[in-house]
């Protein structure tokens, strides 16, 4: 079966690339087949049926009701040969005598923690290579090399001799070279190369500078000895390095030691700087005419100066410098400090050094000096050698020119010039603006930015408390704010009259240095309140208050605790007072503004229906009037908010009407300004009006009659000069849309007694036959319209006919519906022959849906059947595939026989 | 009925028809005469309800006698703000600071239900339901301090959800009154000042505005149905409505109401007099249609208290119920915040 599906992904796959044009590029690089890797067993399969696997096939995870997280073998500790406990040592004697083990992390993982251990580990560099004083300590430049090539100290004999220490304490180092070198026969200590006899090798010693090594392995390889080690060259590796010079520069020489690093790097790496030789030393070493004694006599000598190589700063250099005449011109004068003789650095041996002047190397004469020109001195030495207490020119002391040589003071064009004697430049120090352009130098004036206008004093001010933190953590925004404030009142000092300037800070446009100095003259107007650092962040944590209306009149609260000033105690009275009449007319003025009308008419002592009375629509729950014994006053609402027993909102925004207490004035439409103008402007008559109306009713005591729901007559007769609005058959009876109705509800009109009877019969039959229910829920919408429609006559009736006709559909009896209805027949035979038809079609159909069941049943099981031992789901899919066209033409007839025969009932 | 003048009225008689000076335990927020005028049931700051019987005692003014008949307690954990009983006496509810609405049986002095869907202080309860007589009641409607108008309820057992939120109130809603026609409004009167009437019948929401917090509504109980609006506010006025248009008929002042729940209510049987108690310890009528406060009463001197009112607030007359009882004189009862309760009748 996989190979099937295999299969079937490469024809796939196969028949993709067939379809793509030939000109298709591809780019990136495409996701592997999926034939190549295993297939996902989750392919296709929704979340909750996808399942986790670890690489062992093992599922972990059951699912949190199920069983949760799985682990080990089975949920155990132990494998599949058990549970073995670690073999108990006992500690004390592991203290003695055995090794102690301890335990690691390690211990505790088991394979797959392991390997992600293993790929946490990331390969990287060793720390500590570039120089730490450990590694200075170590005294041997060569020392880093070594570590760098991955080799112990122990394999460079030289250094061992200069460490005076033993190989064998020193671990040999196993780097990948080495074990190479190792495989290749090679031994530590030991050159590279063919053996060779003896005398080659003490030749070859005596060449390379090392002692002579006591020859005895004569006996071990047939008189042949292997070459000597070649030391590995020191460098003058200064491993603090600072400067910008070049490996290996020692300093303080001027181009011959660039010349003379430039043909050490020419020679190759195998001869350091210090050993550079000339092209007859090379001669000398490689020609054998030179005796061994005299090369070794030399080597000595050279050896002994490497020992303590000189290196700058270092106060045994300046012994090999100042030694004799080395210091001096060759004509007697003294050095400049700072400057080598070129044969110095070139040959360091004595040698050299007595033959430099023999060198083929030309001398110059000395310039000629101008007439008239007089050597200065004082001006060389007094300013470059300021730290040598006595400037003492020419012909200082040693010490003094190996300080000053030491130091090596950093020098500029100026100071170069003084030691050189040049005369200093007139004029001030030159500026770099003299050197722009003028249109550099007018766009670096407007680097200098005008600063905001803000009063000397307020900035003063604050600046007394510019140790708040006011811009949190960003003390570089603290610096400039100081800076501005210092700028403001530096110069309203000095009494300049145009506006103060500030340089640009670094790295800030000057759009955006101008906004935030913006930021900052208004920052510092405000009020601050002294405690810095809790005022700051507390100031945070609450929200400002509301403006009110009335903000302008306010006085800005005066930040920090309040200070009261003495003051008499009648003065302070005074002003409290006043203080609180102040608040007290605010607040009226306040509260007089936002006064609805309602409110204002109410305070005007003119209640009544068109001032302090409103009335909105009220949709009670049917519950809620059933429970009261009242008719649902909205029967003709619709929607969710009817249904019953439910908690909901007193609905007025779904219907338009704003609460006049809720949105103020502006809501309430009906509500006409003018007229309650008008009818405030006649408020008193008409207050006097129903006043002797209610007197007169008091003595009639007329309102306790019978005649209840009687209006005063003022308000009817305002109800009746209301004109009345034709009623569209859409608005009859649909509440607030029908103003007759809202009218008739207000005056209390009752519809017809069958209305009610429609309503109420209904009502009445529920609670008689379900005396317990509850919420009378089943008492469905749809019953009670179609009860009203038998029951009701008039209007109502017509109006819910026509709600109702485009709602239910005609109800059909069950056994009436047909079957099979061709939709062209549905119309026209239908009613004719439709009960007998159906009675005919009913077998027939059947009869095809179990043909249908049965093929159903028979793919069903193909399937099950195709389903082999490894579980797959998807294994019919090819099998399917395979037969594609027997399937379809089959499908095809069964259909082809429904439809015939269904067609045929008819 | 015939009786046209202010002086006509009977006045209260100077001393108590019976005296509860120990009613409760601090103050005495409420007192409720049953259905039929025979008890009272009194709610205190003690958070316990008593059961009375209302009948004039032998010694009108002895304390010693004066023992309730039962004592409702343990249910709430505040002070009882609001009571109202059944029609038939059986049941009645209690509500308070503690937001819990509390169903209980008189009898078995058991807690039936709670309802607890306010989320402040319940300052009035009461029952609702289909006005003709026997009817039981079906309603418990709450509100309080959360401005919400809650219907519970009560025939469905398992119901604790209300029927109907109505949260038209601005601010707190301190008083409930029912009645209108066949009982289908329902009044509440709020601290923002407006009264609003839910009609369920004409679906109605019906808002007077008084622009003072309203403190207690009554209604004239007449069995034409409701006329008048008895509306009191805290601003030491009495304010009477005309449920009709809203427009004012009469205005009562000259009492102190400024910080209190001072109920006040229309003389029963013969609604003509306006009683209500003030916050100086005073009971006061006026003649209901000419406005004239026609007796002003000191409670604790009427009731010869012997314990003198510890502070000047402590005075203060916070209910005033009149016997609901058809026929017969006007009887009055008050509950004092001296924790006193007394009848007071003509």
């Amino acid at each position: 079966m996989t190979s099937r599906h295999l299969a079937r992904l490469a024809r796939d796959d196969h028949h993709h690339h067939a379809a793509q044009p030939s000109s298709f590029v591809t780019i990136g690089t495409p996701l592997p087949p999926l034939v190549g890797r295993g297939r996902d067993p989750n392919e296709g399969k929704p979340a909750w049926e996808q399942e986790v696997r670890d690489e062992q096939g093992r599922r972990r995870f059951h699912g949190a009701f199920t069983g949760g997280w799985s682990a080990g073998y089975y949920n155990s500790v132990g494998s599949k040969e058990g549970w073995t406990p670690q073999t108990f040592t006992s500690s004390r004697r592991a203290g003695t005598g055995g090794e102690r083990r301890e335990a690691r992390p390690e211990d505790f993982m088991d394979d797959e923690d392991l390997a992600e251990l293993d790929e946490t580990r990331v390969m990287g560099s060793r720390a500590g290579y570039a120089g730490a004083g450990q590694e200075k300590s170590r005294h041997a430049e060569g020392d880093v090399l070594s570590d760098l090539l991955g080799l112990g100290k122990g394999a460079i004999p030289g250094e061992v001799d200069a460490a005076g220490e033993g190989t064998g304490l020193i671990a040999p180092p196993s780097s990948l070279g080495h074990k190479i070198l190792a495989r290749m026969g090679w031994k530590a200590g030991e050159g590279l190369g063919a053996l060779v006899k003896a005398e080659r090798r003490a030749l070859l010693e005596g060449m390379l500078g090392l002692a002579l090594s006591q020859v005895n392995a004569a006996v071990g390889r047939g008189g042949l000895i292997p070459p000597p080690d070649t030391p590995l060259p020191a460098l003058t590796l200064d491993l603090d390095k600072r400067d910008s010079c070049g490996l290996g520069w020692r300093g303080g020489s001027g181009a011959s030691a660039a010349t003379s690093s430039s043909t050490s790097a020419q020679r190759g790496f195998d001869i350091s700087v210090l050993e550079e030789e000339d092209e007859d030393d090379l001669a000398d070493i490689y020609s054998s005419s030179e005796s061994l004694s005299d090369a070794l006599q030399r080597r000595r000598g050279k050896q002994g100066k490497q020992g303590a190589p000189p290196t700058r700063g270092d106060a045994s250099s300046s012994t090999s410098i100042t030694d004799s005449n080395e210091q001096r011109w060759r004509d007697g004068k003294a050095l400049p400090p700072g400057f080598v003789l070129e044969a110095v650095i070139d040959d360091n041996n004595d040698r050299a050094t007595i033959q430099s002047a023999s060198h083929a190397r030309d001398w110059f004469p000395p310039p000629q000096v101008p007439d008239g020109w007089k050597p200065d001195p004082f001006k060389v030495w007094g300013s470059a050698k300021a730290s040598v207490p006595p400037p003492a020119p020419f012909l200082d002391t040693a010490a003094a020119a190996a300080t000053s040589s030491s130091r090596q003071p950093q020098r500029d064009a100026a100071g170069r010039a003084q030691i050189l004697g040049e005369a200093p430049m007139p004029g001030p120090p030159p500026s770099l603006a003299n050197y722009m352009s003028s249109s550099t130098a007018t766009q670096a004036a407007t680097s200098t930015i005008p600063l905001p206008r803000l009063d000397p004093a307020t900035a003063r001010v604050a600046l007394r408390d510019h140790h708040a933190r006011l811009f949190g953590n960003d003390s570089e925004k603290q610096k400039r704010y100081v800076c501005f404030l210092e700028r403001i009142v530096e110069s309203s000092e000095s009494g300049s009259e145009e506006p103060a300037r500030m340089p640009l800070p670094p790295g800030r446009t000057v759009e955006e240095a101008l906004a935030e100095l913006e930021k900052f003259a208004r920052l510092a107007t405000k009020p601050k309140p002294t405690t810095s650092a809790l005022s700051a962040t507390m100031a945070s944590r609450f929200a400002p208050a509301r403006t009110t209306q009335g903000a302008g009149d306010v006085p800005a609260p005066t930040p920090g605790l309040y200070q009261p000033t003495p003051r008499s105690r009648e003065e302070s009275e005074m002003e409290r007072k006043r203080r609180e009449e102040e608040e007290r007319l605010r607040a009226e003025r306040a509260r007089e503004e936002e006064r609805s009308d309602e409110q204002k008419a109410a305070k005007a002592g003119l209640f009544g229906s068109g001032r302090t009375r409103r009335v909105v629509p009220f949709f009670p729950p049917k519950l809620l009037c059933k429970r009261f014994g009242v008719a649902d006053p909205h029967p003709e609402r619709a929607g969710p908010s009817s249904g019953e027993g439910e908690v909901r909102e007193h609905p007025h925004a779904e219907e338009g009407e704003g609460d006049p207490f809720d949105a103020g004035p502006k809501s309430g439409e009906k509500w006409e300004r003018s007229a309650a103008r008008r009818e405030i402007a006649r408020g008193e008559a008409r207050w006097e009006s129903s006043r002797r109306e209610l007197l007169s009713r008091a003595g009639e005591r007329r309102w306790e009659d019978k005649n209840e729901g009687q209006p005063l007559a003022t308000a009817e007769k305002e109800q009746a000069e209301e004109p009345r609005v034709v009623r569209s058959l859409e608005q009859v009876g649909l509440g607030e849309g029908d103003e007759e109705q809202l009218i008739e509800i207000e005056r209390g009109v009752r519809p017809g007694r069958e209305v009610f009877r429609a309503v109420f019969e209904s009502d009445g039959e529920e609670d008689g036959n379900s005396d317990g229910e509850e919420n009378g829920q089943e008492m469905g919408m749809e019953r009670k319209e179609v009860d009203r429609l038998d029951r009701a006559g008039g209007e109502w009736s017509s109006k819910t006919a026509t709600a109702t006709a485009t709602t239910t559909l005609p109800v059909l009896d069950e056994a009436q519906r047909p079957l099979f209805v061709p939709r062209a027949k549905t119309q026209s035979e239908a009613d004719a022959g439709g009960a007998a038809a159906n009675k005919r079609s009913r077998p027939r159909a059947e009869e095809g849906k179990k043909q249908k069941s049965k093929k159903a049943k028979a793919s069903r099981g193909a399937l099950t059947f195709d389903l082999d031992g490894e579980g797959e789901e998807e294994g019919p899919v090819a099998q399917k595939k395979a037969k594609p066209a027997e399937k379809g033409e089959k499908r095809e007839k069964a259909a082809a026989g429904v439809r015939v025969k269904a067609s045929d009932l008819f | 009925m015939t009786t046209t003048k202010a002086a006509a009225h009977q006045p209260l008689g100077q001393r108590p028809l019976l005296s509860l000076p120990a009613a409760h335990k601090g103050v005495c927020h409420i007192v409720r005469y049953d259905a039929n005028g025979r008890y009272l049931l009194s709610g205190g700051a003690d958070r316990t309800i008593k059961l009375w019987n209302a009948a004039a005692s032998p010694q009108p003014s002895s304390s010693s006698a004066a023992q309730p008949i039962k004592v409702y307690q343990g249910a709430h954990s505040h002070e009882i703000l609001a009571l109202d009983i059944t029609r038939d006496n059986a049941r009645f509810a209690s509500g308070g600071p503690d937001k819990a609405v509390m169903l209980w049986d008189v009898p078995t002095s058991t807690v039936l239900r709670r309802f607890s869907a306010h989320q402040g202080a319940i300052n009035d309860v009461r029952f609702a339901g289909p006005s003709n007589d026997g009817a039981q009641a079906q309603v418990l409607c709450t509100a309080g301090f959360d401005g919400v108008l809650r219907f519970y309820d009560l025939r469905a057992q398992g119901a604790w959800r209300p029927i109907l939120e109505a949260k038209d109130a601005r601010d707190a809603i301190q008083t409930i009154c029912l009645g209108g026609q066949d009982g289908a409004s329902v009044w509440t009167g709020s601290v923002d000042g407006v009264v609003r009437q839910y009609d369920l019948r004409k679906g109605t929401l019906t808002q007077d505005t008084v622009d003072e917090p309203v403190v207690s509504l009554s209604l004239s109980s007449g069995a034409t149905g409701a006329q008048l609006l008895l509306v009191s506010t805290s601003d030491s006025t009495h304010r009477l409505l005309d449920v009709a248009d809203g427009s004012l008929l009469q205005s009562f002042t000259g009492h102190k109401n400024e910080a209190y729940r001072c109920h006040s209510t229309l003389s029963s049987p013969i609604e003509d007099q306006v009683v209500a108690g003030d916050e100086d310890g005073k009971l006061r009528t006026w003649d209901l249609v000419t406005g004239k406060q026609s007796q002003a009463l000191d409670v604790a001197a009427g009731a010869e208290t012997t314990i003198p009112p510890r502070s000047a607030r402590s005075r203060a007359v916070l209910w005033t119920e009149c016997n609901p009882r058809k026929e017969g004189p006007l009887q009055i009862v008050t509950g004092g915040a001296d924790g006193a309760v007394h009848v007071w009748s003509a």
